[in-house]
């Protein structure tokens, strides 16, 4: 257990559920709290108001409203929030306007539990 | 795939190639230790290298692997720069020369053995082969220096602009981790964050282009700041998987000298695509047929009188007024063309002579028009070769002259109003006219009497008969007295002039004046006779209506007085049909102009001014000395050009 990243919540978005999972327990291995999760956009900017997480993962192809405008309507929220976009390969172009839209970094599908969690130490510490 | 089509494109790249080659090779040979024209070198072969490998000609790619190899190895050091291994590289272009010009003739391939076998002999000698050093990146990294040369106009002001406020200005090459599954969103990251700090001024690749590529994962961007270096690493490291950083500051100087001597090569780099020759001369043909065919469709519309005609039709002749304008625009090359193939020509005749001469070339970037210039290279090698054979003097003899070991040939091209001027001039021995006006009489193209009312520019233009040379003994460069002769008609055919002037001792200086086009003229169209002809409109200085009275016959010459100067009249009936068809009613004369000598022409009426399509004529009208060329008018009926010089 590694004690420093005690107190760190993270907030899980992403409309699959297996993904979801895995993030949660590769999260859960180095010590970050799990604030909670969202499957969709709009979700999404009501549990970041709730919990408040030190970082969200944000999947960018989701239903209802798009991880895009997710991510904007969070940093409207909160212009400091630091979120982490999980995108496949095959949608090169939403990372970049994940990262225009205010993103602080991103990883791309497939991934090792380890590029999460040095995304996520990144985006704490950057 | 079928490659042949890319055959063209490749004897048009390689023979560029080769040019620059020559070049960087002339500069190795004076200046052992610059790299700069190493790297140059080496880039060049690499890049021919590996075209010619991917369209199969073999041969090539195996002699300029060779030559790569062996270019490498001076580059690290392995092997000593000297005088044998420039040869051996020198000896390597003129076989890539030879193969090139194969591939374009369809000829069947040489191996190049005995070069393949000293290019080995000078690699093998150092013991030791290393490995294969191709990089393992899909990434060209690229010098400050190149990455200028690609700058747009407006991105170079920028630049410029910047260096002049004192911001910081670099050159920051970035290069990715190979385990980055992304590279452009980490390029994407670095370019937002940078923005903050500064202006990126240009990336290369561009930024929509970056990690596109297989393997690429660095880019290069050019970036203005007012934070230093170190903060801005900081900046840029923030992101994920940066591996490396390279900075180099761009300082005001240094990049000046690159603009400057880039600037030509910057606008063929990225706004020029290559063309057929042949298009652009068909292209121009039709133009000129189309002008031709306009007039004619003028003539049949001043007969109809209808206005919406005559409307629809100005509309057309602006048009190909247009047309042909940027037509000639496109076939504007810079003279450059053929000066950079005469370092390496001059460097050869001058060892062959035992010769040093440093060849000075200047105006390069003169433009003219690209028939034009294919029409004078010959004339110019002529020149060129005479100035090396005769007019420079073995060191030796320079040195008791109390002149510098080398000679210097300078052939520099400028413009004067509308004409394009070239000059060879060397520091040689001059000519001894004397001597070629004895040769001359000797030769039988001048009577003694003749020769000695000349005056001494007259006596030197002699050089340009036939047969005349002062040349002890024929050499393989020059001096068998054929040449002078040909240069000289070959310019004036092309409406142009050549001049002389020579110096016992000091010099001798060529001098070639040129139109700028060859191709579409102005013209006055006149009549002799029942036929048309054409007096070129630079020539004509103005037309007069003359009475008999004013014509007095000196000799047997016909002069007549015009305002106060006295000047020769030729009657161009009597010269072109041998009988005089004057009346009473007084004569119509142009008055025309060549090298500053002014004559009359009398002729039976003038048409009027037009422009016209310039043909070349070939077999016995191509020897008389009356005609430059022919055209065709609208009528479908071909008028001759006059060339007034047979006059004047």
């Amino acid at each position: 257990m590694e004690n420093e990243n005690n107190g760190k919540t993270v907030l899980v978005v992403d409309d699959s559920e297996v993904m979801r999972e895995m993030i949660k327990d590769s999260l859960k291995d180095k010590g970050y709290i799990i604030a909670g999760e969202a499957k969709d956009g709009d979700e999404a900017l009501v549990r970041y108001k709730e919990y408040e997480p030190t970082v969200v993962t944000m999947d960018v192809v989701m239903p209802s409203t798009h991880g895009i405008d997710a991510i904007k309507t969070i940093i409207e929220h909160d212009p400091k929030a630091r979120i982490v976009v999980i995108s496949g390969l095959h949608q090169k172009s939403l990372v970049m306007d994940a990262l225009d839209a205010g993103a602080r970094d991103y990883i791309i599908k497939p991934f090792e539990p380890d590029d999460l969690i040095s995304a996520i130490e990144r985006s704490i510490t950057g | 795939m079928n490659i042949s089509k890319y055959n063209e494109s490749f004897i048009g790249e390689a023979n560029e190639q080769l040019t620059e080659m020559n070049k960087l090779l002339l500069i190795l040979e004076k200046d052992h230790k610059n790299i700069d024209a190493l790297n140059d070198f080496f880039r060049v072969i690499h890049t021919l290298k590996g075209t010619s490998a991917i369209l199969g000609h073999m041969e090539i790619q195996n002699v300029s692997h060779l030559m790569e190899d062996l270019l490498d190895k001076l580059r690290s050091k392995e092997i000593d720069f000297n005088q044998e291994n420039i040869d051996i590289l020198f000896e390597g272009v003129d076989t890539l020369e030879t193969m090139i010009d194969n591939v374009a003739k369809e000829k069947k391939q040489i191996h190049g053995k005995e070069l393949i076998s000293k290019l080995n002999a000078s690699l093998i000698s150092e013991a030791e082969k290393t490995a294969d050093k191709e990089s393992n990146t899909a990434d060209e990294i690229l010098d400050l220096k190149d990455i200028i040369f690609m700058l747009k106009p407006e991105e170079k002001k920028t630049l410029g602009a910047e260096i002049k406020k004192g911001s910081n200005t670099s050159l920051i090459t970035i290069i990715i981790d190979e385990k980055c599954k992304l590279v452009e969103g980490r390029a994407h990251q670095i370019f937002r964050d940078l923005k903050e700090f500064g202006s990126i001024i240009r990336s290369v690749p561009d930024k929509e282009e970056i990690g596109i590529l297989e393997g690429s994962r660095s880019f290069q961007i050019i970036f203005s700041t007012s934070k230093n270096e170190e903060e801005i690493e900081d900046v840029i490291y923030q992101t994920p998987e940066v591996n490396n950083i390279i900075s180099e500051p761009i300082d005001s100087l240094s990049n000046q000298k690159v603009e400057e001597n880039n600037r030509s090569k910057t606008i063929s780099a990225g706004e020029t695509i290559r063309v057929n020759v042949q298009l652009l001369d068909a292209l121009l043909n039709l133009v000129g047929e189309n002008m031709i065919n306009n007039i004619q469709i003028n003539q049949i519309a001043s007969q109809h009188k209808n206005k919406n005609l005559d409307v629809a039709l100005k509309a057309s002749n602006r048009l190909t007024e247009d047309l042909q304008h940027y037509v000639l625009q496109m076939r504007m090359v810079p003279i450059d063309h053929i000066f950079r193939l005469f370092p390496r020509m001059v460097r050869d005749m001058a060892k062959d002579g035992d010769k040093e001469i440093n060849l000075v070339l200047e105006g390069g970037d003169i433009e003219m028009d690209r028939g034009l210039l294919d029409e004078i290279g010959d004339s110019l090698v002529h020149l060129l070769r005479n100035a090396i054979d005769h007019g420079i003097e073995p060191s030796d003899a320079r040195m008791k002259a109390g002149k510098e070991k080398a000679g210097t040939i300078r052939l520099s091209a400028h413009r004067d109003q509308s004409y394009i001027v070239i000059d060879i001039s060397d520091d040689g021995k001059g000519i001894d006219v004397d001597r070629l006006t004895k040769a001359a009489i000797e030769k039988g193209n001048v009577s003694e009497k003749d020769a000695e009312a000349m005056n001494v520019d007259e006596r030197l233009s002699l050089m340009f008969l036939p047969g005349v040379t002062t040349a002890k003994e024929i050499t393989d460069i020059s001096g068998r007295g054929v040449g002078l002769d040909v240069v000289y008609s070959k310019i004036n055919s092309l409406g142009g002039t050549v001049n002389i002037k020579t110096d016992v001792g000091k010099g001798t200086k060529m001098t070639i004046k040129l139109p700028p086009t060859m191709a579409i003229i102005k013209a006055l169209l006149i009549n002799i006779g029942d036929e048309t002809y054409a007096l070129p409109l630079e020539n004509v200085a103005e037309t007069v209506l003359i009475n008999h009275e004013m014509v007095h016959t000196v000799g047997k010459r016909d002069m007549f007085k015009l305002r106060d100067e006295i000047l020769p009249l030729f009657d161009l009936n009597n010269e072109f049909i041998g009988a005089s068809t004057r009346d009473d009613s007084g004569l119509s004369a142009v008055i025309v102009e060549k090298d500053s000598t002014r004559v009359g022409l009398i002729v039976n009426d003038f048409i009027g001014q037009q422009e016209i399509v310039v043909k070349t004529v070939g077999g016995e009208l191509r020897r008389s000395k009356y005609f430059s060329g022919a055209t065709i008018l609208g009528d479908g009926s071909v008028a001759m050009i006059i060339d007034v010089g047979a006059f004047t």
